[in-house]
């Protein structure tokens, strides 16, 4: 018979772990708001001339292809232990009673299993490829591309990769630091969305995105294709990180929740500069594609992409909302 | 005559779910300007719920006054008299300590915090890093920070929960001393939740105990006194639970 104090201590676990879950949920709603974009830009690559030349060139010469493959692995084994070195001296195993390399093995496990992720989204993006595209060509080439990204991006990596990975975080929040002018309280509060946005965006990721792109030009793509798909990912990133921003800030709005803010007041605060950002690129994303690519896809996309950035952002307002108690 | 600062009459309020849990049960309470209430209580007692439910952030049946305000009918006028001290944890990572200060100036319709805060982020030693992102404070500067945005629009009700953890000898002797000053001044109740007893033995004018979601123990400043000299609050407070530890 559990005493009312364990009751109440299983009471609040079991609380917190549903509140964590129903935080993640609008996080998932965004992810799958992000699918119809990719299918999209499947449906755009597949037809590209030149990825078929880069599929018959990677057959035509397989040692090449080979060599490339061990060039990949490699570096990404080079970033892997770079991050290991960079967290060991932090890893909580180190306080433990076992032998250090036993310690040293299960970070370096650690590491690597925290690479599949990345891994998981490219065989994603192969599946969207085969169901939109069609072919396993096209598949084939978009695993060519990806593959050709990440190495791209393990190179700059490697370059750029002499502090220690651990400071990312430090540096993104200096680059998201406040200016010294005092400001009022609702200026900061519209500016804390795309502040946080700022502050969790991840550059390198980013750049391994733009690398895959980038290596559509020397196999004989149409400039004019590559600088589309160019703008209509930037415009992609952007909006989605904006909305993630948005999303973490109602998150952790949980300061605000005994402050007699007026809830109206707050609510267009927080929401209406990140969703009018997101609009805006949509716009202009989505006008730039359309004078290059395909008109009535890329305003279909950037329409869906406001809509359901606006109801993620109102269905995560209600669910956190910092203006009514917790029940 | 003068509203008290918090009036709590049968407050009760507990945790919704498939197995509703009843934290807190019918509890009155007053508590007048110018006292320092220490509430006490073992781990799960109601305490932290207790100061959620006074400060808006926990729902709550039953009435609670803030200044004569009700918290239910007029939640905005009541929560402007009212100054919670924020957790340390629940502070945001990207803004800076003037941003926060910033906001809550702003909740309490003012254009910046007070000066008499800002003066003292100094003796608190933060007063060098108010610039500076959260994220990169420590628990205990992020705790002075909580207590700085409940000094903001000089509230009526200042609730504290837990707010002396983590803060260095030095710092801890100038919040107590300012809040000490602020209730003596008439200016404000305090209501802090602690385990700290020393505290509760020489700086407040009340102590309760919560257990099980009940008052099952008061004392006031004479009887805490003596207690100081007796046998000691920690032996008090263990037979008030009815958990004589001997």
């Amino acid at each position: 018979m559990p005493t009312a104090n364990a009751a109440l201590l299983a009471r609040r676990l079991e609380d917190r772990r549903r509140r964590r879950d129903a935080w993640r949920r609008p996080f998932a709603i965004a992810s799958a708001a992000m699918l119809a974009p990719m299918l999209v830009a499947a449906a755009l690559l597949a037809p590209l001339a030149g990825a078929r030349g880069l599929l018959d060139a990677a057959l035509a010469h397989p040692e090449r292809s080979l060599g490339l493959v061990a060039l990949l692995a490699g570096l990404r084994a080079l970033r892997l232990r770079r991050l290991w070195l960079a967290e060991r001296p932090r890893s909580w195993l180190g306080g433990l009673p076992i032998a250090p390399a036993q310690a040293a093995q299960a970070d370096a496990w650690r590491l690597a299993g925290a690479q599949l992720p990345a891994l998981a989204a490219a065989l994603a993006a192969l599946a969207v490829t085969s169901v939109a595209g069609g072919t396993a060509r096209g598949s084939a080439t978009l695993a060519a591309l990806i593959g050709a990204g990440m190495l791209a991006g393990s190179v700059a990596g490697a370059l750029l990769g002499r502090r220690p990975a651990a400071s990312r975080a430090s540096r993104a929040l200096r680059a998201a630091a406040p200016s010294r002018r005092p400001r009022s309280g609702w200026r900061v509060l519209a500016a804390w969305p795309l502040r946080q946005a700022r502050a969790q965006a991840d550059p390198g990721l980013h750049a391994r995105l733009f690398g895959a792109l980038l290596l559509a030009l020397p196999i004989g793509s149409a400039i004019a294709d590559v600088i589309g798909l160019l703008l209509g990912l930037a415009g992609t990133l952007a909006a989605s990180e904006c909305l993630r921003g948005l999303l973490a800030v109602l998150g952790g709005a949980g300061w605000l929740r005994s402050a007699a803010l007026a809830p109206r007041r707050l609510a267009v605060t927080l929401l209406a500069p990140a969703l009018a950002a997101v609009a805006g690129i949509a716009a202009a994303t989505g006008g730039l594609l359309g004078a290059t690519v395909a008109p009535g896809a890329a305003i279909a996309v950037a329409l869906g992409g406001c809509l359901v950035a606006g109801g993620t952002a109102l269905a995560a307002w209600r669910l956190h909302d910092p203006t009514r108690p917790v029940r | 005559m003068n509203p008290p600062a918090l009036q709590l009459r049968m407050l009760s309020a507990g945790y919704a779910g498939p197995r509703p849990l009843r934290v807190l049960h019918a509890l009155d309470l007053r508590v007048p300007r110018g006292e320092w209430l220490g509430v006490l209580g073992p781990n799960g007692s109601g305490k932290s719920t207790l100061l959620d439910c006074l400060a808006g952030r926990h729902a709550a049946e039953g009435t609670i006054l803030i200044d004569g305000v009700s918290l239910a009918d007029e939640p905005l006028r009541a929560r402007a008299r009212l100054g919670y001290a924020v957790a340390p944890e629940s502070l945001p990572a990207v803004l800076s300590g003037r941003d926060c200060l910033a906001v809550h100036a702003a909740a309490h319709g003012l254009a910046a915090a007070d000066a008499q805060v800002l003066e003292l982020a100094g003796p608190l030693r933060l007063a060098a890093r108010l610039d500076d992102p959260v994220a990169t404070y420590s628990y205990g500067m992020r705790q002075k920070l909580g207590v700085l945005l409940a000094l903001i629009g000089e509230p009526a009700l200042i609730v504290l929960d837990e707010s002396f953890n983590g803060l260095d000898p030095a710092s801890s002797l100038v919040l107590k001393r300012h809040l000490r000053a602020r209730a003596d001044a008439g200016r404000c109740a305090v209501v802090l939740a602690t385990h700290a007893l020393d505290i509760v033995e020489r700086w407040v004018d009340r102590a309760i105990v919560l257990h099980a979601g009940r008052f099952v123990g008061e004392w006031d400043r004479a009887a805490l006194d003596a207690l100081r000299d007796g046998v000691g609050l920690e032996v008090a407070m263990a037979e008030a639970i009815g958990d004589r530890t001997g």
